[in-house]
């Protein structure tokens, strides 16, 4: 067991139990390009097409061969476009008799998960983006932990749909030769795959980010490549070869302390939020996908959860406005350092809400930045008193240096 | 509180973007966050911030070193009154005098004692106070920045540092010189390389020697008066260290005393009790590194005990061991006040075990060896923040090497 001793779990309250308690219906979803760094798409779809689930919808103008598909059947809604003509998302009504695309599970499995868009769930580290269709790793890590804050243990995802992640880890060791790295974090973790190294990784937050996994177990660089697959991307794998179609639903997370009952819910895969949440939040609410750490806010286009995510967060959508801040002895505000009377009184609830409360590039890569995805320094922007960003730094650092390259 | 607010958010629009005053908005922002606390949401990806800011952090080094500045105005208005007394004189015609006399110079009340010390430190401090929020709310409009609360801890950790009898021009013109040329010229907070305290601090030790150093100045009135009963001696500890080493010492304190503070010296000096309370403040909170402050006596120690057991027939300082260092001159002060200071400190965990290291061993070796000046906790410190870059870049360099083995 690789243990990790320093980092930071919030206590923060809405943790979901791990139990199923609503499949809440959905009728629209979304790619939304925010998700896929660096992707330009050539849209091979227009509004009012009807398209099939896992019908080719386009393809990354910068990364040839690189297909993303349609989540559901149904028609193109719409295609949003923002500053600059920058891809937002795409959106696709559901038909109600929903058609999907039947793939060839007996072709090469690299080529099925090309034409069923799955190739996307891989990402290469260093930059943490989709890799080049005849690219091949030096080793590939599968999350299956999550320590993000309000995160269910993927235990008890994984368990729900045991046959399906084995069926996928096992192509992947099939089908690619480099070592195959499974980091989880439960005791009881089902561990029956020849072939796979399975490692248990356990401590605060960030121990179950894969860029941790990454730098205990294969640090990379330039010439080192990691490529990087969650949990539920392997299961879809396991789906597909099993079905030959794209699988629907997934099953996330959805806690934080506006939600009346936190819990797992089966969510319609890119499915809207809105309609993935409907009567189950208190109003005034900002809705993320992902965690409140890292995570895009359901606003407008982003109204979708993302490719990536298994969890949805709900917090206060408001700022303190506290009296003479500055004197307050801070009884239900939360910090790292020991600066409020809450380090000393341990409140069960603190106030998490949406209130801010308040190099050298050369170097930056020997110390191990081509490491690093924006996520992996959340918690440096969470304590950070001057109230940096540093996942929006260290996102445009990448950009330039792989724009160098 | 809803009325307050609704005229902050009233006025607010002359504030911002094109608005009349929109040239004060560092000003305007200052009071707004003074009154309130910040309503700026968060915004993607990181959804939830610490409860801390800048704000909280300075607040909390400024009040911890409350302790230190009220024993200190007690101790020396307990040694100034004694001083009077003695010399038959008690109102000296000084202007602090016109204050004192509001309420009288009985050398046995602990009110007047505090009260005749608050008489001259106040004015200093005020005069800082006011000089020093000035410059940085001057650079906060012209650089477009925030008005920083980091001002407030360089304003009373310098007033801390100043013997009471300093003319106020003097104080002024080295809180502008340490916050000017030590921070502002550098980019504000953040991005000083120095101590703002201690560069105003060194500053006038240079320019005003007659003013902060010797062993006429710790004392209120004794150096304008300049009449020295016999036996008396308003010289510090340290001075009379370095003067004749612990026979000297011995003959005039014992270590209680001085542990204790009552002492001659600067305001916020002289206590190890007080400084340490404000030092378990900021270990509790976290706020300060306690890695320098282990480092620091650390190297304190160790430097000592060599020039303890090497000995020298000429110089008495060689044999003040370990624990008097601590509680002379301003080694507790500047250990727990300065040293600590992330900016100008070094940044990585490593690299602080080293920082503290050079500062304990430097202090001890320009207290004693160097034969120029006694207090050496000033210097050390200054000397230790140039040193910091390079400190980090050397750690910085073997975490690289070590990356590289490990990819290789």
């Amino acid at each position: 067991m690789i243990k990790i001793s320093k980092g930071l779990d919030l206590p923060i309250s809405g943790i979901p139990d791990p139990v199923l308690s609503d499949m809440p219906k959905v009728t629209t979803v979304s790619l939304l390009g925010n998700d896929f760094t660096g992707m330009k798409p050539t849209m091979l779809v227009k509004p009012g097409d009807i398209v099939k689930r896992g019908t080719k919808i386009f393809e990354d103008k910068k990364n040839p061969g690189v297909f993303f598909t349609s989540p559901a059947g149904g028609i193109v809604k719409e295609i949003s476009r923002g500053e600059r003509r920058k891809f937002l998302s795409i959106d696709i009504e559901i038909a109600d008799n929903e058609d999907h695309v039947e793939f060839d599970t007996n072709e090469n499995t690299r080529n099925l998960l090309i034409n069923s868009g799955l190739w996307n769930a891989f990402r290469s580290r260093p930059f943490n983006r989709t890799p080049s269709i005849d690219s091949s790793p030096n080793a590939i890590f599968i999350n299956a932990c999550d320590t993000n804050p309000l995160a269910v243990d993927p235990y008890f995802i994984i368990k729900e749909d045991l046959n399906y992640f084995n069926r996928g880890l096992k192509a992947l060791y099939e089908n690619f030769s480099c070592p195959i790295h499974c980091c989880y974090q439960n005791a009881d973790f089902d561990l029956s795959v020849d072939g796979i190294n399975y490692h248990q990784f356990s401590g605060p937050h960030p121990s179950g980010l894969t860029s941790t996994h990454i730098n205990k177990i294969y640090p990379v660089n330039l010439k080192r490549i990691a490529w990087t697959i969650g949990y539920q991307d392997v299961i879809s794998i396991g789906y597909l070869l099993e079905h030959a179609f794209l699988r629907t639903h997934k099953l996330i997370a959805l806690g934080g302390p506006s939600v009346f009952s936190p819990s797992l819910i089966k969510a319609r895969i890119s499915g809207n939020i809105d309609e993935l949440t409907a009567g189950k939040l208190e109003t005034g609410s900002r809705v993320i996908s992902g965690s409140v750490l890292y995570g895009h806010a359901s606003e407008g286009v982003m109204n979708y959860l993302g490719f990536y995510d298994s969890l949805i967060s709900a917090i206060p959508d408001q700022a303190n406005d506290i009296f003479l801040n500055w004197l307050m002895p801070g009884s239900k505000l939360h910090s790292k350092l020991n600066v409020f009377i809450s380090s000393f009184l341990k409140p069960s609830n603190f106030i998490f809400n949406t209130s801010v409360n308040g190099g050298d590039r050369e170097q930056a890569v020997d110390l191990g930045m081509l490491e690093l995805a924006p996520e992996d320094l959340a918690v440096c922007s969470y304590i950070c008193p001057s109230k940096y960003d540093y996942c929006s730094i260290l996102a445009n650092n990448l950009n330039e240096l792989y724009l160098e390259q | 509180m809803k009325g307050l607010r609704n005229y902050i958010n009233s006025v607010k629009p002359n504030f911002v973007d094109e608005g009349k005053y929109s040239k004060w908005f560092p000003l305007f922002d200052a009071i707004e966050n003074f009154v309130f606390s910040t309503q700026t949401k968060t915004s993607n990806p990181v959804h939830v911030r610490d409860g801390v800011d800048i704000q909280k952090i300075m607040v909390i080094v400024w009040l911890s070193t409350f302790p230190a500045m009220f024993f200190g105005m007690y101790n020396l208005g307990a040694h100034s009154l004694e001083y009077l007394e003695s010399i038959n004189q008690l109102n000296t015609g000084d202007w602090h005098h016109y204050l004192v006399s509001f309420v009288g110079y009985d050398s046995s009340s602990f009110i007047s004692k505090l009260w005749f010390g608050a008489c001259y430190f106040m004015p200093i401090y005020i005069t800082v106070f006011v000089v020093g929020i000035g410059w940085e709310t001057l650079f906060a409009v012209i650089r477009k920045h925030e008005i920083n609360e980091g001002a407030f801890v360089s304003t009373v950790l310098f007033s801390l540092s100043c013997p009471p009898d300093l003319p106020l021009w003097q104080a002024a013109l080295g809180i502008t010189f340490g916050l000017v040329i030590g921070k502002e010229i550098f980019g504000g907070t953040g991005k000083n390389f120095l101590n703002p305290a201690l560069t105003g601090r060194a500053f006038l030790y240079f320019a005003y020697p007659s003013q902060i150093s010797g062993d006429k100045v710790w004392i209120a009135g004794l150096a304008d008066n300049n009449i020295v009963p016999e036996g008396y001696s308003g010289a510090t500890a340290l001075g009379v260290a370095a003067e004749s080493g612990m026979a000297g010492i011995n003959e005039k304190f014992t270590w209680m005393d001085a542990f204790l503070g009552y002492i001659p010296g600067s305001i916020g000096e002289t206590s190890i009790i007080a400084i340490g309370i404000g030092l378990i403040i900021l270990l509790a909170t976290k706020v300060a590194s306690w890695r320098i402050v282990l480092a620091t006596m650390l190297g304190m120690i160790f430097m000592s005990g060599i020039l303890n057991i090497v000995g020298s027939d000429t110089n008495p300082m060689f044999a003040i061991p370990w624990y008097w260092h601590l509680v002379i001159g301003s080694f507790a002060f500047g250990l727990v006040f300065m040293a600590t200071e992330p900016v100008s400190g070094s940044g990585t965990n490593t690299g602080r075990w080293i920082y503290g290291f050079i500062i304990g061993v430097t202090v001890v070796l320009i207290r004693v060896i160097n034969p120029a000046f006694p207090e050496g906790m000033m210097l050390a410190i200054l000397f230790a923040n140039l040193l910091a870059p390079v400190i980090d870049h050397m750690v910085m360099v073997s975490n690289i090497n070590k990356r590289k083995a490990l990819t290789q």
